[in-house]
């Protein structure tokens, strides 16, 4: 089989590049699902994307490079603790119909506050938010423990992207998405182009602009002092200055491989990021899936992916599940950035967003509202891209394949692969 | 339920506590700083206070925020403390008696940005209109090119593609590039490898890879007449695969490519980014040490190794000036001070120390060149104008134009420029070295040959073999 030639190539490079055209879809399927998932629950398209991948993999690379610090921790705990609560109290939102609060903009505003005070009262002191407060302590306990693990950077590096992450997400949504509720579509997706812009500029207020490696596939090494020469003293002998430790890389891991020399000549080889971006690709699809077939808060997001006016009419907390399904979307955008950063990149602001500027072809090809087929487009788009480059060159693989095919597909089918097919009637 | 006020303090928590210092860090001892420049710059004939002229502008414009950025923005704090170093005392008072301030603009790697600042920049009058224009990029050169010959604006430059520099007629232009040509700095990779593929212990017959940014830089060190010289040193070539700057995940398919073509060697014509991508596939591939890895100079640089770490250790490229760890040298000696004063000692915390670390970088290091190339040129074109309103840009293009040559901050770097070329000649070859010594590890960027001439490999050069 190691001498059979298919155009010129051999069977082995053809599987190689198909496997590798898998794998890197499955970053694309990653970041493409994100898009999709804000897409399908709130009709909006979002170019910020990538900066949340961005920022995810800071609040990553914060605490894996630098360990918590106590005011990190105790922030985090904190946020913790009232996503649990605020979990707690939302649970069952998609099955309980709860009517939105209306207030009358005629109201002063000794009244409003009086309003939202006795709200707050109520709820600080209902049954509910006492029993919450239970799995919230435990929640905040167990993170502030995570975060100071010495000897899992990964983790405690996790749960401080998930948690900033979450935040980030729910907070883009409530400042800047939800009051453009009921606006023209065309302005949300504006805000979004915003939002790139603000995370990108505070991101560099905040971690400046060099980029960061992310040491996960490396081999373990032992903590030395790096040291540079800094000047001569007296003798003529060249003074050192220790800079710190572990601000270096340690070696990297060679791929994972598979032998299959005796069939093919050459081992499979797997670059670690991109398996490691497609199994949780793999994973996040099925979680979703999931979440959209068979929960309830999965049905009140489709609902208001539908019609958020109707779902609201309804009694469903469309902005409820609108702030979840951008804490939601974060994260996994989070992750995206964290998995594209362990590759030899590091996060650099210009590496991480613009991969979701690359993914737009996954999204067009597999439909703009189709989980299925921000997961299909992806890998399509991974495969056609590797086999351009093993049967044409990079250039062509890069800027004219993924979108002659783009082109092809929407052709006969506007809608993408596995987009649904409107019919407005009049 | 006013939830989301919650929210927001949290997240103001959050983003406010991880700015915050997570530790103190030991202070560093500070060398010997009684070194004194002996510039053997051009002497002032004229006193520009006399003139009532108090400040002079360095104008420059760049890619601070997009793809160059690692790089270009010490090279901003480099040129701040060689500013301050020059207008004190020390360092030769500034311009002939005025004091030099910096006026630059930030594209972000957009060109349009570039030619609407050089549209800025030239459309001023009197003192304020610069007499010649700093530039990073090669693209932005390449682009402005033109209209520099046609305003007769010299552009002093960071980067060194042929086409900025001689364009698509060969003919030497109003670019004058502070670094060697990239096709010429390929010539000397090759001339290096020729010499000592053996003594290197690598098998077969060397053959180069191109795995490089697909962009006007990225594409610069392979040409027609670089490939030809190479082989004819008997430097072999595999081919060439070009990627995007931005958004490519890995370069796996790259690299089989390449090495099934045969190359033993990957020449990459990329920035820290990239040259980390293209380090990390050779590792993931499993061929690390049967592969060489190279580059122009901006291979051998702190923002490689600070991203691919340890397995840079090894990679080879051109430096045509002293490095960092040059300590012999006076001029070297005077950037290593700056260094420590004004970034090393006040960082306070790990984080602070790691990002001073990563200004000890090549922009840098030559923005001190390079502000002293360019006292040097403006003091030569006063001197010959005889006063600094008198100074065109034209009375520089001929000071440069005119066999002009400098040995800038004492011999850190060579400059020379002539009628017929327009980037330096001069370099050595050097690679990275992660030198393990006393419990410490010390990435150095080291020597491997003497400083020796370039081959001139332009379209016609004197070495392009025919």
């Amino acid at each position: 089989m190691s001498d059979v030639n298919i155009v010129g190539q051999s069977l082995f490079n053809i599987i190689q590049f198909t496997v590798w055209g898998i794998l890197s879809g499955g970053i694309y399927a990653l970041v493409a699902l994100g898009i999709v998932i804000i897409n399908k629950a709130s009709g909006v398209f979002n170019f910020a994307h990538g900066w949340l991948m961005f920022i995810g993999g800071l609040f990553f690379w914060q605490v894996f490079q630098n360990g918590a610090s106590d005011q990190v921790t105790v922030g985090l705990s904190l946020a913790t603790a009232i996503l649990v609560v605020g979990g707690v109290m939302s649970m069952g939102i998609g099955a309980v119909v709860v009517r939105p609060e209306t207030s009358s903009t005629t109201e002063g505003w000794q009244a409003r506050l009086e309003k939202i005070g006795r709200k707050w009262l109520t709820t600080l002191t209902s049954r509910r938010f006492l029993i919450a407060l239970i799995p919230a302590l435990i929640a905040a306990v167990v993170m502030a423990f995570l975060l100071n693990q010495e000897d899992s950077k990964i983790l405690r590096g996790a749960m401080a992207g998930i948690v900033g992450s979450i935040l980030i997400g729910m907070f883009v949504e409530r400042f800047t998405i939800r009051p453009l509720l009921g606006q023209p579509l065309l302005t949300a997706i504006l805000m979004t182009l915003a939002i790139g812009f603000i995370i990108q500029g505070a991101t560099q207020l905040i971690w400046g602009a060099d980029e960061r490696p992310i040491p996960v596939f490396v081999e373990e090494s032992e903590s030395k002092p790096i040291s540079v020469p800094t000047g001569i003293d007296e003798n003529g002998n060249t003074i050192y200055t220790v800079i710190g430790y572990d601000i270096l890389p340690p070696r990297a891991l060679p791929d994972y491989q598979v032998d299959t020399e005796s069939a093919l000549g050459e081992s499979l080889r797997f670059p670690r990021n991109l398996t490691w971006g497609f199994a949780i690709a793999i994973a996040t699809f099925l979680a979703f899936v999931w979440l959209f077939q068979y929960t309830s808060i999965g049905l009140a997001m489709r609902a208001t992916a539908e019609n958020q006016v109707l779902a609201e009419s309804v009694g469903l907390r469309v902005r409820l599940i609108l702030a979840i399904v951008w804490g939601t979307v974060a994260v996994m955008a989070g992750i995206a950035g964290v998995i594209q950063g362990t590759g030899g990149s590091g996060l650099s602001a210009l590496v991480i967003p613009a991969l979701a500027l690359r993914v737009f072809p996954a999204v067009l090809l597999g439909g703009m509202d189709s989980v299925t087929g921000a997961l299909v487009g992806g890998v399509i788009i991974g495969i056609v891209e590797q086999l351009s480059i093993l049967f044409i060159s990079t250039t062509a693989a890069q800027e004219f394949a993924p979108f002659i095919v783009l082109i092809t597909v929407l052709y006969f089918k506007p809608t993408g692969l596995f987009g649904q097919k409107r019919i407005d009637r009049v | 339920m006013k939830k989301h006020f919650v929210i927001l303090l949290v997240l103001i928590a959050v983003l406010a506590t991880v700015a915050l210092p997570s530790a103190l860090a030991s202070r560093s001892t500070n060398p010997d700083r009684r070194v004194n420049q002996q510039s053997g710059r051009a002497e002032c004939a004229v006193n520009l206070a006399d003139e009532g002229i108090s400040e002079v502008s360095f104008f420059h414009f760049g890619d601070l925020s997009g793809p160059y950025r690692p790089i270009s923005q010490p090279l901003v704090a480099g040129l701040t403390d060689a500013m301050a170093y020059f207008n004190s005392e020390e360092g030769g008072g500034g311009l002939c008696g005025a004091q030099i301030t910096m006026v630059y603009e930030d594209t972000g790697g957009d060109a349009a940005k570039a030619t609407e600042y050089w549209a800025d920049f030239t459309s001023r009058e009197g003192n304020e209109k610069p007499r010649i224009i700093f530039l990073y990029s090669s693209t932005d050169a390449e682009n402005l090119r033109e209209q520099a010959a046609e305003l007769k604006m010299p552009i002093l430059l960071a980067a060194g593609s042929e086409k900025s520099l001689y364009g698509e007629d060969q003919t030497p232009g109003w670019v004058f590039a502070a670094i060697p040509s990239y096709a010429d700095q390929m010539g000397l990779f090759c001339e290096y490898v020729a010499e000592n593929w053996e003594a290197m212990g690598m098998e077969g017959t060397p053959t180069i890879g191109h795995l490089s940014w697909n962009i006007a830089f990225g594409q610069s060190s392979d040409t027609a007449e670089t490939r030809a010289y190479c082989e004819s040193l008997g430097v072999g070539y595999a081919g060439a695969e070009y990627f995007l700057p931005i958004g490519t995940p890995d370069l796996s398919g790259q690299l089989k490519i390449l090495t099934d073509a045969g190359a033993n060697i990957i020449y990459t014509t990329t920035l820290a980014t990239g040259s980390s991508q293209v380090i990390r596939a050779i590792v993931g591939a499993g061929l690390q040490g049967q592969i060489l890895v190279g580059g122009p100079n901006w291979i051998l640089d702190t923002s490689v190794y600070g991203l691919a770490g340890a397995d840079s250790d090894g990679v080879v490229g051109t430096l045509p000036y002293l490095w960092w760890d040059q300590l012999d040298n006076p001029g070297v000696q005077i950037v290593n001070n700056a260094w420590v004063t004004n970034r090393l000692s006040v960082a306070t915390n790990d984080e602070e120390r790691t990002a001073a670390f990563l200004t000890r970088n090549i922009a840098y290091l030559t923005s001190w060149a390079l502000l002293d190339l360019w006292i040097d040129v403006m003091t030569r074109a006063i001197n010959e104008a005889g006063s600094f309103e008198a100074v065109t840009g034209e009375t520089l293009y001929n000071v440069l134009n005119a066999g002009y040559q400098y040995s800038a901050m004492q011999g850190m770097v060579e400059y020379a420029f002539d009628a017929n070329t327009r980037s330096q000649t001069h370099a050595y070859v050097g690679a990275i070295d992660f030198v393990e010594r006393d419990g410490q590890v010390q990435p150095t960027i080291g020597p491997l040959t003497e400083l020796r001439e370039l081959p001139d490999l332009r379209v016609g050069g004197a070495d392009v073999p025919q």
